[in-house]
């Protein structure tokens, strides 16, 4: 209050304003309209006052003179309530109260005048609260994808003891040289680990269940009895494994899942003793798992692991095809568990110099299983939590914006409080109490649309997170969509709290000026800078994947998808348990499928390209190319029937496909791919050379190769596999195969036929995984597009929000200049030189912006060059686009004012002078 | 000096006749509220005076009516003041009271002027 200057020339004196204040005191009047009628009947006073004392009055008679003249205490009042409008708001002057009891009531009152505010201005406040919404709704929406998948702990008990187990292959793990082990390698780390309290195999897979007539495909696994102790699970209903049932012969129990349990027996309670077939083979329900377990995900059946002599001999030391989950003791660090890894790692190579544990560089490898769940969506989902939280940031700058706008528009309702001796800090709480009501406001709407998103999330994510995410929204999604509430709410008010309270505008005010428009047109010239360099580096980080995204899709996979379907299906031993029957089946139901109309050719493989199967082994290669020691190399093989390579489109090379020629009793025989040629008969033909399953002192047949095909991708798109070969299917019979079928339409409408063709050979069979080869490539790359379809989607509303941003400003400072446009015109300027001098302003702001963002982009793109694909995170092309996209919006959002300012009519304007 | 009553003559600015003084006034040019009062005060010779408590709020309901307009105005080296202006309709309402008041005034007259009465 005390801030006025004595010798402010504009004002009159304090005492006058006191006196005519006091008696407006009751009126409650709108307070710019009391600000008005205190300083002119304050500026009358004075005008008399020194009339009196001209006239040689002395002082003090001058005072009472001048008084006088505004009459008893109640009778301008009186006058006065005739007249003025009467309004509920309160006046802002602080309290007399303790400090604290002042800023409780200040915050009621500033909470009760936003809110009236929001009211009044009704089509800014759904503007302000739309953009928020979408700004924080897509934030809290991935905010909840990342906390299901990353931040929640997993739902085990003291998550953080276990761990995954791998064993360490130079050249031959994928990925990071990580490999399964094999039974003789999980019964070593049994006898010689010392820092678990337990650890347990997991052979994952499917299961046909059934029932004649309704036979069901299902995910299951077997697993090591200690495998429930371990993740601390209890049985819903009767028990989980004991250790007896680890071994051959006693390992006919199973375990159900919830869903399975009451999809399948109708949640009965009697379930517990029944026999189940599993593969045809009966099986006791020994009990039931509670609702959400899912180890390995999805898994509704368990069966216990059992491992006989077979399955421990040297012989099946190579055989890796075992997950090995282990919880570390309590009191132990994971560090010492590492250590003690390390140890075993080099007992296993001493004990068994006779395998190659020493040429591939063999350790073992423990992740936390939390890492080994996530790790590979990690930075993906940071990624678009960061893209996200700039999306948002560019929301806050627009809000901003129209905050500054209208708090121009407001200048003389702050001018009053400041007259009326609000401090800077209670203005500043005053528009923060605003700002973050607004923000509240968006908070609360984004999370109406909040599951929504997720909806949509979960749907477009399919199966490609690693964690279950709800739709609904957890408590952390709510606090965290509050504190970005009020975040942004600070955030965004900050704009004309700064505005107000920099040193020379709060002056201004008290002066009751407008403010030079100037700075404020600083301020938000600054924030469309910002908001295009962000939007830039979004847009920039969407092209890299995007780019990323068609060079995957432009890779050669060594097959043609088109046109071609694909189905599982597993023969159970129990019924087919001789070879013959199994090749009689498959080679029948060919038979079948290539008699159909619409079918160009069929043939069947044990695991598909890019199906996420695999099988791969030493194998020894007859050549003198190569160093002795590289001869043995870890091989892709695949077993298919004839047929196959023509269905799938796979070329041949040199030699001749697999025919009839090569059945059981044929000589043995393999067709290897070209890197396989290239690599151990270089310039030669492979026609006539042979090879072998296994390493060198093993004795298996030799198998002659007959045929070299393309290589094909059979891992992932994104980078060549091994070297491959074929062997076939009629000499090495398989249980579960693909069929691939090539048609002449749509593969997908031959579906029902062929699952019509395998029922009619035997009812019981289930068909399942039924795709086509395309969907197959596309589920092989599904999380990279959805990483792109999501930043693609953040990059777009970044850049619908920052041309409105640029729009908004455009506009408004064609709007501040149409007087100024009006006399340039009406001074001679042409249409083309005004629509010139908007366009230079307008854009030289975007350039900058650009030039930041490309900066920006350059430094921030090369965090995301794990998600990248045969494209540099500098990539011209996807930066240049970024950068022409943006430019083409920000010159249309300029362009529309810009054309409004050529079309102003001088005359028009300059009569408002 | 011969004066007439405060409150005798908040009475006849409900008559309209303190509405008539006002917009006379400021026919000519705007005026601000102090130099309003002062000329009042003057041309009557001290006789009639306003109140700062009975001017304003008359003003104020001119200017609501429609009949004045207010500007604030800053002139160099002065502090700003408020002028007020006469609008077209308060034109037009200025002309119909003036005449209004003059044949009032002229009746009043008629009546009381004693060299008159005898011709009745």
């Amino acid at each position: 209050m005390s801030e006025r200057s004595p010798t402010d020339p504009r004002r009159a004196p304090r005492p006058w304003r006191d006196e005519v204040a006091s008696r407006l005191a009751g009126l409650k009047l709108e307070a710019a309209r009391e600000a008005e009628i205190i300083d002119e009947l304050s500026q009358h006073l004075e005008d008399r006052y020194r009339e009196l004392l001209a006239a040689g009055v002395v002082e003090a008679e001058a005072w009472r003179t001048a008084i006088a003249d505004l009459s008893d205490p109640e009778a301008l009042g009186q006058g006065l309530r005739q007249v003025e409008t009467r309004v509920e708001i309160e006046p802002v002057v602080p309290g007399a109260g303790g400090e604290k009891e002042n800023v409780m009531n200040d915050l009621g009152q500033d909470l009760r005048y936003g809110l009236r505010v929001m009211v009044k201005d009704r089509a800014f406040t759904a503007v302000a609260v739309l953009t928020l919404a979408l700004g924080i709704g897509a934030n809290t929406a991935i905010f909840s994808v990342l906390d299901a998948v990353l931040l929640r702990p997993l739902p085990y008990p003291e998550p953080q003891q276990l761990v995954k187990l791998w064993s360490r292959f130079q050249g031959i793990g994928l990925p990071n040289d990580q490999n399964d082990l094999s039974a003789p390698e999980f019964h070593d780390l049994q006898q010689l680990s010392q820092s678990f309290s337990g650890i347990a195999a997991i052979s994952a897979g499917t299961f046909n269940l059934g029932g004649k007539g309704s036979p069901e495909r299902l995910a299951g696994a077997a697993v090591s009895p200690a495998f429930f102790r371990i993740l601390g699970a209890q049985a819903l209903l009767g028990r989980t494994f004991v250790d007896e049932e680890a071994q051959p012969g006693h390992d006919h129990e199973a375990i159900l899942s919830y869903g399975l349990w009451q999809r399948g027996f109708g949640g009965n309670r009697t379930v517990i003793g029944s026999t189940i077939q599993v593969d045809a083979v009966p099986y006791t329900v020994v009990g039931v798992m509670p609702a959400g377990f899912d180890y390995p995900q999805d898994a509704q059946l368990w069966g216990p692991l059992a491992f006989g002599p077979d399955d421990l001999s040297p012989n099946s030391r190579g055989n890796h095809g075992l997950e090995v989950l282990a919880r570390i003791k309590p009191g132990l660090s994971f560090a010492q568990a590492r250590t003690d890894m390390d140890r075993v790692g080099k007992t296993m190579i001493e004990q068994n110099r006779s395998y190659p544990y020493d040429k591939f560089g063999f350790a073992v490898i423990m992740n936390s299983l939390l890492e080994e769940t996530v790790g590979d969506v990690k930075t993906s989902l940071w990624v678009l939590m960061a893209a996200v939280g700039l999306v948002l940031l560019i929301a806050c700058a627009n809000v901003a914006n129209l905050l500054l706008v209208r708090a121009s528009g407001r200048e003389k309702e702050i001018a009053v409080r400041v007259a009326l001796g609000a401090s800077p800090g209670r203005l500043a709480r005053h528009l923060l109490t605003e700002s973050t009501l607004l923000a509240l406001f968006g908070g609360t709407v984004g999370l109406i649309v909040t599951p929504l998103v997720l909806r949509g999330l979960v749907a477009l994510s399919a199966n490609t997170l690693p964690r279950v995410v709800h739709t609904g929204i957890s408590g952390a999604a709510l606090a965290f969509t509050l504190a970005v509430s009020l975040g942004t709410g600070i955030l965004f008010g900050l704009a004309p709290v700064l505005h107000v309270l920099r040193a020379g505008s709060y002056d201004v005010l008290k002066s009751g000026r407008t403010t030079a428009p100037s700075a404020s047109n600083r301020l938000r010239r600054g924030l469309i800078l910002g908001e295009t360099a962000v939007s830039l580096v979004l847009l920039a980080g969407a092209g890299l994947l995007l780019r990323s995204f068609m060079q995957v899709l432009k890779v050669d996979p060594g097959f043609r998808p088109e046109g071609v379907l694909t189905m599982r299906v597993s023969l159970p031993d129990a019924k087919y348990n001789r070879p013959e029957q199994v090749r009689g089946f498959y080679g029948e139901l060919l038979d079948r499928i290539r008699a159909l109309p619409g079918v160009e050719s069929a043939g069947a493989i044990n695991f598909l390209p890019l199906g996420g199967l695999n099988s791969s082994g030493t194998t020894t290669i007859e050549t003198e190319a190569v160093k002795p020691e590289d001869r043995t190399p870890e091989v892709d093989y695949r077993a298919v029937t004839p047929g196959y390579f023509k269905a799938m489109g796979i070329s041949l090379v040199r030699g001749r496909y697999f025919d009839g020629r090569d059945s059981d009793t044929a000589p043995r025989v393999a067709i290897v791919d070209e890197t396989l040629a290239q690599t151990y008969w270089p310039g030669q033909d492979p026609v006539g050379r042979r090879l072998h399953f296994g390493g060198s002192m093993s004795n298996p047949s030799w198998l002659t190769v007959i045929g070299e095909v393309r290589h094909v991708r059979n891992r992932t798109l994104e980078a060549r596999s091994r070297v491959e070969f074929y062997w076939p299917e009629a000499q090495r019979p398989q249980a579960t195969v693909s069929l691939a079928v090539r048609t002449s339409g749509n593969p997908m409408s031959l579906a029902p036929t062929l699952e019509r063709e395998v029922s009619a050979l035997d009812p019981e069979l289930p068909v399942f995984e039924v795709r086509s080869m395309a969907e197959v490539m596309g589920e092989s790359v599904a999380r990279r597009r959805l990483a792109l379809i999501l930043l693609a989607v953040f990059a777009g509303l970044a850049l619908l929000l920052a041309s409105i941003g640029i729009y908004g400003v455009s506009s408004y400072s064609v709007n501040q200049r149409q007087q100024e446009i009006g006399l340039r015109m009406a001074l001679g300027a042409r249409q083309s030189q005004v629509l010139r001098l908007v366009l230079r302003q307008g854009m030289s702001l975007t350039l900058v912006g650009l030039g930041i963002g490309l900066l920006a982009a350059l430094g921030l793109t090369r965090l995301i060059s794990s998600l990248l694909f045969e494209v540099r995170p500098a990539d011209p092309l996807a930066l240049g686009a970024a950068v022409l996209l943006l430019a083409a919006v920000a010159l249309l959002a300029v362009l529309i004012p810009a054309g409004r300012a050529m079309r102003v009519d001088p005359a028009v304007t300059l009569r408002y002078e | 000096m011969p004066y007439i009553d405060l409150t005798l003559f908040d009475r006849e600015l409900k008559k309209g006749s303190a509405e008539l003084l006002i917009l006379s006034l400021v026919e000519a040019r705007p005026r601000h509220g102090y130099e309003i009062s002062k000329l009042i005060e003057q041309r009557s010779a001290g006789a009639l005076r306003f109140h700062v408590a009975s001017l304003y709020p008359l003003l104020y309901r001119l200017e609501k009516r429609g009949w004045l307009q207010g500007r604030w105005v800053e002139k160099a080296g002065q502090r700003r003041r408020r002028y007020y202006r006469l609008t077209s309709q308060g034109r037009g309402v200025l002309a119909s009271q003036r005449h209004g008041w003059q044949a009032f005034v002229r009746a009043v007259n008629s009546i009381t002027s004693p060299a008159e009465t005898e011709h009745v």
